[in-house]
């Protein structure tokens, strides 16, 4: 819990990095790391989006109401 | 071999999800000399650092991140003037995490404490970068519930010199900050039921919030440099927080005896980038 806001979690564990399995977000169907030294060339990846039900401003210690409005996670109306 | 590697260069490219700078992932220009050889790590052929295990911490890491964060909260409830109980010692803690070393090494987060009063973090560039009330949403349930002034009160002095006065006090770099963001004062849009930066048409709650949003385009949603939320009537602080370490002053928190806390010699991986092993997901 470092005090990140729920959705730059999300963005953060999507992201290709060394030594990282990145969440399988439709954005990494393909993509290329590096892990324990060996570089793997991933391709055809079985993905799914990520939904946030609720405010993708949470923070541990507050809400950050300022991105209320961010649709990038939103999830449709129907699982709220 | 070469189109393969060329290719999977764009595909990284294209892969990567934009996401904002300061939550990157990233390895400090000096890991090769700072690190010692307790820290298992991941290195290029040049030797060079590009990864080190995000799990991995000590014991005597976690001891020593908390007394260091524990003496930035006192410094900066000091500085600030927080309605806190001084000195916050470890005893004095309500909630305290200190993130594992691999993790926070990379993301220049040490960690946070809280005390019945005010919850503090050190979660930009190894600085105290926030300050949050605790129990942040009952204090604004309760001011929404009491405190409803006509929307000809509502002004924008007051709640800058406040924020102003409260981030220069906590040695973040208010000057610079003005100069690259655009500053807005606003009512906090989620207990006024209101949009941010839009007015209630009769009567507001006085929970401002300050903000420093990119110059141009000071849109919330697109975030910013710093904001200080603010409840004017009793001028309490509600939260500060500074996202970028270059505007704030305040010394990072530094370990200056990373040998003594990471004893040892961890394993050591070298990276090839030339053995590309393909895995084909639909196979």
């Amino acid at each position: 819990m470092q005090g990140l806001r729920v959705k730059d979690c999300v963005d953060q564990a999507a992201l290709v990095t060394p030594d990282y399995w990145p969440i399988l977000v439709p954005e990494n169907r393909n993509f290329t790391n590096t892990v324990s030294g060996k570089t793997f060339w991933q391709t055809n990846m079985s993905t799914s989006r990520i939904f946030i039900v609720g405010f993708p401003g949470l923070q541990v210690d507050r809400t950050d109401h300022s991105i209320d409005g961010d649709k990038k996670y939103a999830a449709p109306e129907s699982l709220e | 071999m070469k189109i393969l590697l060329r290719t999977a260069v764009v595909l990284i490219v294209l892969s990567m999800p934009p996401a904002h700078a300061s939550i990157l992932l990233r390895i400090p220009d000096n890991a090769e000399q700072e690190l010692p050889p307790g820290v298992p790590r991941t290195v290029d052929t040049n030797g060079a650092v590009i990864a080190v295990e995000d799990t991995f911490t000590t014991k005597a890491y976690e001891d020593a991140a908390l007394r260091l964060v524990i003496e930035e909260a006192n410094q900066v409830a000091r500085e600030i003037r927080l309605p806190e109980s001084l000195p916050i010692t470890q005893q004095s803690l309500i909630h305290a995490y200190i993130g594992p070393f691999g993790l926070s090494y990379q993301l220049g987060a040490v960690g946070n404490v809280k005390t019945t009063n005010y919850w503090y973090f050190v979660k930009r560039g190894n600085k105290l970068s926030d300050v949050t009330i605790s129990n942040i949403d009952d204090h604004c349930r309760r001011y929404a519930m009491k405190y409803q002034w006509p929307v000809s009160r509502f002004e924008t002095n007051a709640p800058y010199q406040l924020a102003t006065q409260w981030l220069a006090a906590a040695h973040m770099d208010v000057d610079a900050l003005n100069r690259d963001y655009d500053v807005r004062v606003a009512v906090d849009g989620y207990w006024n039921n209101v949009i941010m930066g839009e007015l209630p048409k009769r009567r507001f709650t006085p929970l401002y919030i300050v903000s420093w949003l990119i110059k141009g385009k000071p849109h919330y949603s697109a975030g910013g440099g710093a904001s200080v939320e603010l409840f004017l009537p009793t001028k309490t602080l509600l939260s500060l927080s500074v996202e970028d370490p270059k505007y704030i002053l305040r010394q990072p928190i530094v370990f200056t005896n990373l040998a003594a806390l990471f004893p040892g010699k961890a394993e050591i991986k070298t990276n090839f980038p030339g053995k590309v092993i393909v895995i084909d997901g639909s196979k």
